[in-house]
């Protein structure tokens, strides 16, 4: 700023100096500034909007064309004693006949009817951090059939824990509906553990990722986090995702890998 | 404000023995590190209400589903010598084919046309699931860019023709009546001819020198004839007007002012904003629309290949058709240079499994759908506008193409290249549209002065059989379709607003025209979302997750050749009603 110049006289006797000041910053557009900033503040303040709008997410394809996310579920035999769970791989078996009776199954007793796989997506393996985020319910009313004898000697075919889910046919489960922004949460891993509501017992069992007679060393102590999960990562170039192991990026869910649940037994 | 306190003054005289005391001079500076508190503008009252109606007056992004409703009567039959078609047909009269009386011939199945195929088995299209709503038609959202103009035809009902521009107007036929003694013009339309007592018209004959009318009615005594005739009353113009005569009017609102009061007439160009990858299509859960399916059992004895099925004519599943993609339209400006306020849902017909759309241009491989407007379905004979020699109906789509030959034994089809059969057959079909592709659409109006525009004739698409595959009675059998489907998203002012000042002028909006010979800018304003006026005019969508949620319900109908087209509106008022009831 440029101002006048002025003599200060010393002479004891008090003045009053009149000091013309020329102004050269325009304060129009002031309120207007005020405005916005209130408005900034009030942003700052309030909640902003959130998108919390969720979209599908289908299995990305694999083999050229193929779309259909492949589940199979084995149960242990309960004629074997749980004490030799660590013998063979053979005793789990992709059938509910270990727990239900065939005319059980086929009639579709309420005790079958009410009992259904649940999937849930955690954020993390570690148990003591992990949040569930997503749950897919696999009801046993979807799935292949296999060939039974009922009571009455008739041949018959009930459903068995072997699902091929995709966009037709049998599709409860199938797709993922997730947070269409990625930014809400910035998820787009997830480990899937998978559990079986028993209608009959009203028990659930876990499931894990390979029998138990195959984990090297003490197969009732092992590391969960090593054996409970699959991963499931999302893509949102093209709203899909993918299933995997959650130590290699084979795909896994794919009908020549299908991802396979083996029933845990505590013995 | 610095502060100078380490200063000290020191006269020159006090200073140095001899110094005069003079020319003594203080520099002062003057800066400012904080300003004015206002205390007005620090107080803000929060208003949820408030905060919403600001939120969702800024927000310009849309998420869109719709629900249609598919109807159609699979009413064309024919015969064809490829074994893959032959072995699916819903048969007529198959206790003839199997003596050997006459050729295997019936419908299509209703798959062939739905939005969804279900024929998992399907060998000749090597059926997908993740295909299963897209084998037979294509998706996209479109809004209008820009208007062209298009040649059109129009066949009286005599069968005179006329061949007219879009831009030319609307085109008339005159009949020469007295009614209650006074002698009239009566101009009959094809369409709609949007005109009120008080409009004039602009016509391509002049007598005295003049070309524009005044108009002395509207309609005759039949009912909703006012929407297509108006009457010139006769003053003696002999021979100037006689009967029958074709020709193209266009509306005049001002006869002082032809040059702007005069409408426009064009054809609405689309452009795409979402493609058929971003779009899912699914069914509508357990909605079925009105009518009855149509099953019936073939058995095997019955079929060429003696197999027992259920074949299905046709069918009643609704469909929800939802956009991935949300739609930002800020920025876009429609065919008018106005804000664009609605998005269309646009639907062409793909038909990968070959039964149509043989390219009409073949050498480019493109032309496997035919488009026309409304004006050109008429029922009975086809009208010679679909004829496969006015190419102006050819819509210049790119067409794909596979081929198949018959398979040993009669059964599953062969690929290209495969002798079993001997004879092969080519199938076409039509390539999804692309973004930015752009796609013919409605016969409409505009009137700079009122600043609205008005669909006289919708846009239409045909789809005919390919004979080399699928031979019909009647070649030129098909079936017509309405491929856009307005959907509103935001809405002008049924008012129109206008401004003769010099001062203010920053503040009109952008789409504001200025009318030089009355001396004034005119628009219309844009309603806010959620506010409906009395009229009923206005959008109220849901708004949540800083997103406009735009649900709307459609009829696709499936138009077969020669049946007695009308097109309804969807709209069902309610009954007038009074105290008294």
């Amino acid at each position: 700023m440029i101002v006048n110049k002025f003599k200060l006289v010393r002479d004891n006797i008090s003045k009053k100096l009149t000091i013309p000041l020329e102004v050269k910053f325009d304060p129009y557009g002031r309120q207007q500034m005020l405005e916005t900033y209130t408005d900034e503040i009030v942003q700052e303040i309030i909640n902003p909007p959130v998108d919390y709008e969720v979209a599908r997410f289908s299995h990305e394809q694999y083999a050229l064309s193929l779309t259909s996310t492949n589940y199979q579920f084995y149960f242990f035999d309960n004629s074997v004693p749980i004490q030799n769970v660590g013998n063979n791989s053979t005793y789990w078996k992709n059938t509910y006949t270990t727990d239900f009776t065939n005319d059980e199954l086929y009639y579709y007793s309420n005790a079958f009817t009410n009992s259904f796989f649940k999937l849930d997506l955690y954020d993390s393996r570690n148990k003591e951090v992990q949040k569930v985020y997503l749950t897919l319910i696999l009801p046993v009313q979807q799935g292949k059939f296999e060939p039974v004898t009922l009571q009455n000697g008739d041949e018959v075919e009930i459903r068995k824990p072997n699902y091929q889910l995709d966009f037709i046919g049998d599709k409860e489960g199938y797709f993922i509906y997730w947070l269409k922004d990625v930014e809400v949460l910035g998820l787009t891993e997830f480990y899937m553990s998978a559990k079986f509501f028993n209608g009959k017992t009203g028990e659930f069992v876990r499931l894990i990722n390979k029998p138990q007679s195959t984990i090297a060393g003490n197969n009732s102590n092992f590391n969960p986090e090593d054996f409970f999960y699959y991963k499931v990562n999302l893509n949102y170039n093209n709203f899909t995702y993918t299933l995997s192991t959650f130590n290699n990026p084979f795909r896994a869910g794919t009908t020549m890998n299908p991802i396979k649940f083996y029933e845990y037994v505590n013995s | 404000m610095n502060t100078y306190d380490n200063i000290s003054i020191v006269p020159p005289n006090f200073q140095f023995i001899g110094g005069i005391n003079d020319g003594l001079t203080y520099p002062l500076t003057l800066n400012q590190s904080s300003r004015n508190y206002v205390q007005g503008d620090q107080n803000r009252v929060l208003s949820l209400q408030d905060q919403y109606n600001t939120e969702r007056n800024k927000n310009l992004k849309f998420r869109i589903s719709s629900k249609f409703q598919f109807i159609m009567d699979n009413n064309i039959s024919g015969t064809t010598n490829f074994d893959q078609f032959k072995n699916n047909l819903y048969y007529v009269n198959p206790e003839s084919s199997v003596l050997g009386t006459q050729p295997w011939g019936g419908y299509p199945q209703y798959y062939e046309f739905d939005f969804f195929r279900n024929d998992i088995n399907n060998s000749h299209i090597d059926y997908k699931p993740v295909s299963a709503y897209s084998y037979n038609w294509s998706f996209a959202i479109t809004y209008p860019h820009k208007n062209v103009n298009r040649n059109m035809f129009w066949v009286d009902n005599q069968g005179f023709a006329l061949n007219f521009l879009a831009n030319n107007g609307i085109p008339y036929k005159i009949r020469k009546r007295k009614i209650k003694g006074k002698p009239l013009l009566v101009f009959e339309c094809p369409v709609p001819h949007n005109l009120s007592k008080l409009n004039y018209v602009l016509l391509p004959v002049t007598f005295n020198g003049k070309n524009i009318f005044p108009i002395y009615s509207l309609g005759d005594e039949n009912f909703e004839s006012e929407i297509y005739k108006f009457t010139i009353y006769d003053i003696g113009y002999g021979s100037t007007f006689n009967e029958g005569d074709l020709g193209t009017f266009k509306k005049v609102i001002d006869p002082k002012n032809v040059e702007e009061t005069t409408s426009i007439y064009y054809c609405r160009e689309h452009k795409v904003l979402v493609t058929n990858d971003d779009i899912n299509v699914v069914k509508a859960g357990f909605e079925l629309n009105g009518f009855n399916p149509e099953k019936k059992l073939e058995y095997a004895s019955l079929t060429p290949n003696n197999q027992k099925r259920i074949s299905i004519k046709n069918a009643t599943q609704s469909y929800s058709v939802i956009s991935d993609k949300d739609i930002v339209i800020t920025g876009l400006t429609d065919n008018n240079g106005l804000p664009v306020t609605k998005l269309f849902h646009t639907i062409i017909n793909k038909g990968y499994a070959g039964y149509f759309n043989k390219p009409k241009i073949p050498n480019q491989n493109k032309g496997g759908l035919k488009t026309g407007w409304g004006f050109n379905i008429t029922s009975g004979e086809t009208n010679t506008w679909w004829q496969d020699t006015n190419l102006n109906a050819v819509l210049p789509l790119d067409v794909g193409s596979y081929q198949q030959s018959n398979g040993l034994g009669g059964g599953k089809a062969g690929k290209q290249g495969d002798n079993g059969g001997g004879v092969s057959f080519t199938f076409y079909y039509n390539k999804p549209l692309s973004k930015d592709d752009t796609l013919v659409g409605d016969f409409c109006e505009f009137n700079k002065t009122t600043q609205t525009e008005f669909v006289i004739s919708e846009n239409y698409h045909k789809i005919n059989f390919n004979q080399s595959v699928f031979s019909t009675d009647i070649r030129s059998e098909g079936y017509y379709y309405k491929p856009h489907y307005e959907i509103p998203v935001r809405s002008f002012s049924t008012y129109v607003e206008n401004f003769n000042g010099s001062t203010g002028i920053d503040n009109l909006p952008y789409w504001a025209y200025y009318s030089q010979n009355y001396n004034k800018w005119i628009w219309r304003d844009l309603y806010d979302p959620g506010f409906i006026d009395q009229d009923g005019n206005g959008v109220d969508y849901p708004f949540s997750n800083n997103a406009n949620y735009v649900f709307k319900n459609f009829i696709f109908k499936l138009i077969p050749e020669g049946s007695k087209y009308k097109n309804f509106t969807q709209i069902i008022y309610q009954p007038i009603s009074d105290d008294c009831q």
